[in-house]
């Protein structure tokens, strides 16, 4: 198997290298057997270099590398194969591997072991997800019907920046968290997944519903949780934080997947219509929990090691709960209203129910840390809680003529309110809650109750409210193309900035210079302000074929 | 007795036969025989493989019938215009020798389409921004003429049809609203209400060539094309209208296939009947993944990387009733027009610059203004050549709200003369002021059987979604 991988990476890679120096007429389409082969892609190289005032400034954080391959052949009018070969990595763990600051980059000694080796490129010897093929899929197409079966993404929802109903496939957090490509649209963070995806068109429009389509999604037993290789492997200045506990006190979870079967099948249903202008879908999902903090289940405390610069370390093991959720979509164009007689908004929302999210527990008391399975107090670790997640939006194309006289400045607003019945404050981002400050000033660790004035852990607040707004306009025929996307945690008061310029000279080289800043109200131990060290300015050189 | 009266209808149907059907009796209309006779003598195989079409019973038949239809043609109209004698048929105008001919030539682009000489000359507009340099070969004008179903729609439907609140088109169903046009505003409906030419279209692809300041090209962008009209059909079942779609006037879809950052991008737009009803333009998004509304009402953007934007779609794609206007007759006259190009544009690296070299004829046009009301409108007024025969836009002068000439545009029609039927060929878009071209190489095929409405729904964009 080694070496079958071994030879399809090798062959990816010389027929990306070989399209890349042909002529673009050669690198779009090919004639198979009679039939039409088609293939496209692109080489990026990116470099980030740290501008926070911290021991990350001026070094070189992130060297992105992507080869990609996207190819299609159709064997008829009815039948094709689509994939993508991706050949992904950050080549700051080969550069940097053996520098000091990047093996120290969170403080965190126990976190280089098997950085290089997971982190340098996507491909390695865990290719556990067959990454050599990121997606491939046949397209079946029926008089009624459309069947897409194999390896893909499956992309529902209205949001951009945080994700609600796009909850089918994984993320891969990795490298970064949300501003990397939320405004382009995860595609480097999915994961794809096997999946069986079969899309009905009735053609008939009850009630004048126009375009109604029914959409099943089986995934037949093999689930993915979101990637994070918490604690103890990854290392880089994008690793996970080890969370922010006491002196002396070190987490370990057991690195287990959650087991292949069809047992384990999750199933998602979607209807999709059109009526008299609002494009609405009703979505439904069962299957699994893929966030990180929704599946560790305390297991004890054990003595740790003199070398691990700890006495206590907390045990988890994961537990795969259920997550099962109903929810819909709708956008319209309100063309009621209009900016000086010119556009219309285009309104969008998006909302859900999750029955019984699990939730990390605290008590009653902040201090508590039921999650720990430590306090004798209480005999349950999570809570399972009703959440509703909505999201209301406004895409607007705004004339600004004195700034630009051709192209309207395109703008997103976006507001976002997650809503959990219950004590505010009783869950948290276990645990990966702690403050700096809490860090600073308990020890021990696990005292049995304390006063919630004296701490301030990041809590998953009752009611949670976030705020986005994206902004970007074209100049010189669409070839400059500036972009600003700001999000905004507004409990925890923590902002991210992303500012990009694109530069779409030609048909092949398409630069990029941007900006990605962080920051944090309280410290840097909650929300945004994780990554506040991680503040940037970055390059990035693609060449399409 | 009976002889007699038998000799008079034998000859009565033989003079009518013969007035309706001359090609029949191999007798070709003047129109028709002046540009045959032409042909011939210039000895080029292309020209008279044209004339040859050109004068075939069925397009003589079909020309026949739209003369007798409006009660003129633009031979004989053109016929009585003695504006510069020494531009005539068979002469090549070049950036050689524009300077013996650029007076006459002027007074053949009147009311501000003199850029067409100065673009060979490279002075005025073109003085610091000469990259595409003109060979004009002048021809005969042809009498011209549209699909026989635009004809037989408007006779039947046209005297039910009058211009309602906000300018708004009332009573129409198919065919030409006004087929002898009284005013600016029932001569922009006319061109309107003929879309595409057509009762659907592809263009697979739909190259745009996109030429920088220095006149190089340093974009291509490929799309496929697909058009259909959902009211007002004329030729492909059912007609007038397809059941149950009354409220949609037509639907339009691409999707990109070129370079790789815009490939996939696929797109609906539906223009709805409701004159107050703003498009519908529906997108599935590569980059996201995602079926993703945006908004109808931007008509004003620039479409991919071009000059073009949905406002100058077709040459005019304005919905009347939504952006208020003043509609102005300015005049009618002889002008110089791309004429009907059977063969490729020729395309050359010649005078420094990208030469294009096709056919031109002088036309009988209408000139029409229409002055945008709203100050916030991307323009300020536009000027077309509208033709008196086919009832299309020939030519078109755009410009901003300041009142400088902004982008001007030309094209050939490309002609069917046995069934009318008229397609775009080589749209031709020049950004004066910020020095950048637009060529549109289109790959036409009008009124299909096979495109259906899967090609312009929700299925359509799902089944480009990846």
């Amino acid at each position: 198997m080694k070496a079958f991988k071994f030879v399809l990476k090798s062959c990816t890679l010389m027929a990306a290298v070989f399209l890349a120096i042909q002529s673009p007429v050669l690198a779009t389409e090919f004639d198979i057997a009679g039939r039409p082969f088609f293939i496209n892609g692109f080489i990026t190289q990116e470099g980030a270099l740290g501008v926070d005032n911290s021991h990350l400034s001026g070094r070189n954080l992130s060297a992105y590398s992507t080869l990609q391959l996207e190819w299609e052949y159709k064997f008829n009018d009815k039948i094709s194969l689509y994939g993508i070969n991706r050949l992904f990595g950050d080549q700051a763990y080969n550069i940097h591997h053996n520098r000091s600051w990047f093996k120290k980059a969170n403080h965190q000694k126990a976190q280089e072991s098997n950085a290089r080796r997971n982190m340098e490129w996507e491909w390695n010897i865990n290719d556990r997800g067959w990454e050599v093929f990121r997606e491939i899929y046949f397209d079946i197409y029926t008089e009624n019907f459309q069947f897409r079966i194999g390896k893909q993404q499956v992309i529902w929802g209205e949001s951009d920046g945080l994700r609600l109903m796009d909850c089918i496939n994984p993320q891969d957090m990795r490298y970064e968290f949300n501003l990397r490509d939320s405004d382009e649209g995860y595609e480097y963070t999915r994961i794809p997944l096997w999946l069986i995806k079969t899309t009905y068109f009735p053609k008939i429009k009850p009630f004048g519903i126009k375009d109604l389509q029914f959409e099943f999604i089986i995934n037949p037993g093999k689930t993915r949780i979101n990637r994070l290789e918490l604690y103890g492997s990854e290392g880089g200045v994008w690793a996970t934080e080890m969370p922010n506990l006491p002196r002396g006190v070190r987490v370990d979870v057991t690195d287990k997947n959650h087991a292949t079967g069809i047992d384990k099948a999750e199933f998602a249903t979607r209807i999709m219509g059109d009526y008299d202008g609002w494009l609405f879908t009703l979505n439904g999902y069962y299957g699994y929990q893929q966030e990180n903090t929704a599946i560790l289940l305390p297991t004890g405390p054990t003595i740790a090691a003199p070398w691990d610069e700890a006495f206590l370390t907390l045990n988890f093991d994961k537990k795969f709960y259920h997550k099962k959720l109903v929810g819909f979509t709708l956008n319209k164009e309100l063309t009621a209203i209009r900016m000086r007689k010119t556009t219309s908004p285009v309104l969008r929302v998006e909302a859900l129910y999750e029955f019984d999210k699990p939730f990390c527990y605290e008590g009653e008391h902040i201090g508590d840390m039921a999650w720990t399975g430590l306090n004798g107090k209480y005999s349950e670790a999570r809570k399972f809680k009703d959440q509703m997640r909505m999201m209301v939006g406004f895409d607007w194309q705004i004339y600004l003529r004195f700034l630009n006289k051709r192209e309207s400045f395109f703008t997103s607003a976006q507001f976002f309110v997650f809503y959990i019945r219950g004590k505010n404050g009783e869950y948290v981002n276990a645990p990966f809650y702690f403050t700096n400050k809490v860090k600073g000033e308990l020890m021990p660790p696990l005292p049995p109750s304390r006063d919630g004035s004296r701490i301030d852990p990041w809590r998953i607040h009752k009611t949670q409210k976030y705020f986005s707004f994206l902004m970007n306009t074209y100049y010189d025929n669409k070839r400059i193309m500036p972009q600003v996307l700001y999000l905004c945690d507004l409990n925890e008061h923590a902002h991210g900035l992303k500012a990009k310029i694109c530069f779409n000279y030609g048909s092949h080289w398409r630069p990029e210079i941007g900006t990605m800043m962080w920051w944090g109200d309280h410290d840097t131990g909650k929300s945004f302000g994780l990554f506040q060290k991680n503040r940037q300015v970055y390059m990035k050189i693609k060449y399409q074929f | 007795m009976r002889i007699k009266n038998l000799f008079i209808i034998v000859l009565t149907f033989t003079v009518v036969a013969l007035s309706v059907f001359p090609a029949a009796a191999g007798v070709l209309p003047h129109w028709a025989q002046q540009w045959k006779d032409w042909a011939q003598s210039t000895g080029n195989s292309d020209h008279i493989e044209w004339a040859e079409q050109y004068c075939s019973p069925e397009s003589i038949k079909l020309g026949t019938e739209w003369e007798t239809y409006l009660g003129y043609n633009a031979v004989d109209i053109v016929a009585k215009d003695k504006t510069a004698p020494s531009i005539k048929p068979g002469l090549v105008i070049t950036p050689e020798n524009i300077k013996q001919y650029e007076k006459e030539l002027r007074q053949l682009f009147p009311y501000g389409f003199e850029w067409e000489v100065d673009r060979i000359m490279g002075s005025g507009p073109f003085a610091d921004y000469n990259y595409f340099p003109l060979e004009m070969e002048i021809v005969p004008t042809h009498h011209q003429w549209n699909d026989r179903g635009y004809m037989e729609a408007s006779k039947k439907y046209s005297s039910t049809c009058k211009i309602g609140e906000n300018d708004a088109l009332v009573g129409w169903t198919a065919g030409l609203p006004f087929p002898k046009p009284e005013n600016a505003l029932q001569m922009v409906h006319n061109y309107d209400r003929l879309t595409i030419m057509g009762d659907n279209l592809n263009s697979m692809p739909l190259q745009f060539g996109l030429y920088g300041k220095d006149g190089k090209r340093e974009r291509v962008e490929k799309v496929e094309l697909h058009w259909r009209n959902y009211v007002g059909r004329i030729k492909v079942p059912p007609m007038p209208a397809i059941p149950g779609a009354k409220d949609i006037y037509e639907k339009g879809s691409i999707v990109a296939t070129y370079p790789y950052d815009l490939k996939g991008f696929t797109a609906v737009r539906t223009r709805y009947a409701d004159p107050q009803k703003e498009d519908s333009f529906v997108t599935y998004i590569p980059s996201m993944r995602r079926i993703r509304r945006l908004a109808g009402t931007n008509t004003q953007d620039p479409l991919v990387g071009s000059d073009i934007s949905w406002e100058d779609w077709k040459g005019y794609w304005s919905k009347i009733s939504i952006h208020p206007a003043e509609y102005k007759l300015l005049g009618e006259a002889v002008v110089l027009c791309p004429s009907i190009n059977p063969k490729p544009i020729k395309y050359e690296e010649k005078y420094g610059g990208f030469s294009q070299r096709y056919l031109w004829e002088r036309r009988p046009v209408w000139i029409v203004e229409i002055a945008n009301k709203e100050p916030t409108y991307i323009y300020g007024k536009r000027v077309m050549y509208i033709d008196k025969e086919t009832f299309a836009m020939q030519q078109e002068n755009f410009y901003d709200q300041k009142g400088r000439l902004w982008k001007v545009w030309d094209w050939c029609w490309r002609w069917n003369p046995e069934n009318g039927e008229l397609d775009y060929w080589n749209p031709f878009l020049v950004d004066l002021i910020n020095r950048h071209a637009t060529i549109a190489n289109h790959h036409i095929m009008l009124n299909m059987t096979n495109l259906t409405e899967n090609y312009f729904n929700l299925r359509y964009l799902s089944s480009k979604a990846h």
